[in-house]
């Protein structure tokens, strides 16, 4: 009966951790299907959102989740003027330059939060930080629960968004040819930026829905996101939303089972062996297609 | 090539510039940014205060010391580099740096360059065991912490009855000092008769200690033993109340010591124990006024982060002030036979137990109680009682 508990209690926790690696992946996956661009700022954007919601925590005493009503317009409007100034211009030329441009988006805001907060982590402390649900014996975090919740929300609306908008429609077709979805009257640029917006807006939600779980650091904690970000994408199947949410439950449930089960000291190994068995027998990802140039 | 150029007409001038300006600049290797930046800018405030202490008294016999810094971004890697830069600027020594796993190379390095290094935050046992000539700490080890942390147990079993305190279970990052103080930890639990029930390490950098503590819960620890730096310290305090993990003591090295501690997880760090080099509530002569400065200079209440980093550049600036000349062997000859009083403890490096060059410093218990650090164990130098034991979080 323990053991059952325990694994119920396991499978629960690998379930929202889950999630949350999903809602991070999802913003980048969305960018690297439209763009075909590798954004390496992704995990700084993220840090942006959590220290979006600790500053307005700090001046306004706002709970961190309100702090949303500013995290998502901003993340829009300033992806949307990222894209515009710095990947706009380098469209048409090779991989290795709009790579090295995220790269330098990465190290300016890393930077530039260490600048004006100095190096000392921060983090929200909300009075739900340790409360729990109870289902029986087994004990839920409210807030991994809250973080679940915008995740489903978030990504809810953006499969809404796809396949129910022309707008929607005009980023798939975007994704999945340029030149044809250009051919048939959309102007792509304008798609590409408003992706870009999308994406950003999206991490910096996941921030502020995981700034009282997790600490932000400046330059530590962005890279540091950024890799678990390309794990989820890659395991899942580059470029696919859905993948991205397979590949972010199905590494939150391994890490966990791994900690719970084997030794808690390997945590993030138990991650990547499982990434790299996939890789070897599944090099296109767990529910991804292999990927056609035109 | 023309920046080659520049600095070739350069170095030679600047050469000439040194002894006009008459100062003497030593070498700061120090956690600035990255994971260990929480402790580094508290070290840093700390050194900072010295500095103007000591430039307030006449500097190093009449010239002024600078510190020349090197932020080795929490990481091994830049530390070395560091050190390479800065003996290359020719500083006579080094104080450096937070995290065990970056000092340990750093010593192991200066050991080969025969340069003096001032242990600055690091408690690793292998830093001054074996040791080297070329090392120094004035502050504690995993030896000194880890047999407070069990004198405070026997003191409690003493107290409330033997069969009170029989199991404990130990949860640490996998990081050269979490690693060495869990050891020496074990170690001093066999002897003393204390069962491990639990031991559990974790990979730095983790946030969900969910799995670990459900496991521990199920062995009812009497004793929760935790070696954390300071995100994970918190993460975990909160999740232990979210589990509903209790334990009748809970001690928590390093994280817990933070005044931001008590800010980050709010009530449920009452009851917490933690072992600490110096504390403000002990009197030693020049305290109050020292705790002062560095109240003032942190813009919060000082902690023994704060006050190491003071201690480590009094230590320097005292050898630098004796040493017969800015030669590194003349600066590690001083160091050598320091003989110092200072608020936060006394220092002289001593060969003892296998250490060299390690100050014998006393440690001290601090339990947090309404959210106020104060010092409980050793009773000589106690300010309160301890609480004991812990209440069930359910009844908080």
């Amino acid at each position: 009966m323990a053991e059952l508990v325990s694994l119920l209690q396991n499978l629960s926790n690998g379930l929202l951790i889950g999630g949350v690696y999903a809602m991070i992946g999802v913003g980048l996956t969305l960018i690297f299907g439209v763009m075909r661009t590798i954004n390496f700022a992704h995990g700084d954007f993220v840090v942006m959102g959590m220290y979006t919601a600790f500053v307005f925590n700090m001046i306004l005493g706002w709970d961190p989740y309100f702090s949303l009503l500013v995290a998502l317009p901003a993340g829009f409007l300033m992806g949307v003027l990222l894209e515009r100034v710095v990947l706009a211009p380098i469209v048409d030329k090779p991989h290795e330059t709009s790579l090295l441009a995220t790269l330098g988006i990465s190290l300016i805001i890393g930077n530039a939060l260490l600048l004006i907060f100095g190096g000392e982590s921060k983090s929200v402390h909300v009075d739900y930080a340790s409360m729990a649900l109870s289902l029986g014996e087994v004990k839920i975090s409210v807030i991994l629960l809250i973080a679940g919740g915008v995740t489903a929300l978030v990504i809810g609306g953006l499969y809404l968004l796809l396949h129910y908008t022309e707008f929607g429609r005009s980023i798939r077709a975007t994704a999945e040819n340029r030149l044809g979805a250009e051919l048939v009257g959309i102007n792509t640029r304008r798609i590409q930026g408003a992706v870009f917006g999308l994406g950003m807006m999206l991490a910096m939600t996941a921030g502020v829905a995981l700034i009282p779980l997790l600490f932000a650091t400046p330059t530590a904690t962005g890279p540091i996101l950024t890799l678990k970000a390309f794990v989820v994408i890659v395991l899942g199947g580059l470029g696919r939303v859905g993948a991205a949410v397979a590949g972010g439950l199905v590494l939150g449930m391994v890490e966990v089972m791994g900690a719970a089960y084997i030794a808690s000291a390997y945590r993030d190994a138990y991650g990547l062996l499982f990434f790299l068995i996939i890789l070897l027998f599944k090099p296109e990802g767990l529910f991804g297609r292999s990927v056609k140039r035109v | 090539m023309k920046r080659i150029l520049t600095a070739a007409i350069a170095a030679p001038l600047m050469g000439f510039a040194l002894p006009a300006a008459a100062q003497v600049e030593i070498g700061v290797v120090n956690s600035l940014s990255g994971n260990f930046a929480t402790f580094g800018e508290r070290y840093l405030t700390g050194m900072e205060v010295a500095l103007e202490e000591v430039n307030a008294n006449g500097g190093i016999n009449g010239e002024e010391l600078e510190l020349v810094i090197q932020d080795d971004r929490s990481e091994a890697q830049s530390a070395l580099a560091a050190v390479e830069d800065l003996e290359n600027e020719g500083v006579p020594l080094i104080i450096g740096s937070y995290a065990s796993s970056i000092t340990g190379p750093m010593a192991q390095l200066m050991t080969r360059q025969e340069m003096p290094l001032i242990v600055l935050g690091s408690a690793d046992n292998s830093i001054t065991k074996p040791g080297s000539d070329w090392v120094f700490r004035a502050k504690h080890n995993s030896t000194i912490v880890a047999g407070t942390y069990f004198d405070y147990f026997d003191y409690l079993r003493e107290e409330h009855g033997e069969d009170d305190l029989q199991t404990v279970a130990m949860l640490y990052g996998n990081a050269a000092w979490p690693v060495s103080l869990a050891e020496t930890g074990k170690e001093l639990a066999e002897e003393r008769g204390y069962e491990i029930v639990g031991d559990e390490a974790y990979d730095q950098g983790t946030s969900d200690f969910r799995p670990i503590l459900n496991n521990f819960r199920a062995e009812e620890p009497d004793i929760l033993y935790v070696v954390a730096y300071a995100e994970d310290g918190v993460a975990i305090t909160r999740q232990m109340r979210e589990v509903g993990l209790d334990t009748k003591v809970l001690a928590i090295d390093t994280a817990a010591a933070l005044p931001n501690f008590v800010e980050q997880v709010g009530d449920s760090a009452d009851y917490v124990a933690t072992v600490v080099s110096w504390s403000k509530d002990v009197q030693y002569p020049g305290i109050e006024d020292l705790t002062n400065r560095l109240r003032e200079a942190a813009g919060s209440e000082p902690s023994f982060y704060e006050a190491e980093g003071y201690l480590a550049l009094m230590v320097a600036a005292d050898a630098l002030r004796r040493a017969d000349s800015l030669d590194r062997d003349a600066v590690r000859q001083a160091l050598d036979e320091t003989d110092l009083e200072t608020p936060v403890t006394t220092v002289a490096f001593d060969d003892f137990d296998g250490f060299k060059n390690q100050n014998p410093i006393r440690s001290l218990m601090l339990q947090i109680q309404d959210g106020e650090h104060v010092t409980v164990f050793p009773e000589d130098l106690a300010a309160e009682d301890p609480t004991y034991p812990n209440p069930s979080w359910d009844d908080r």
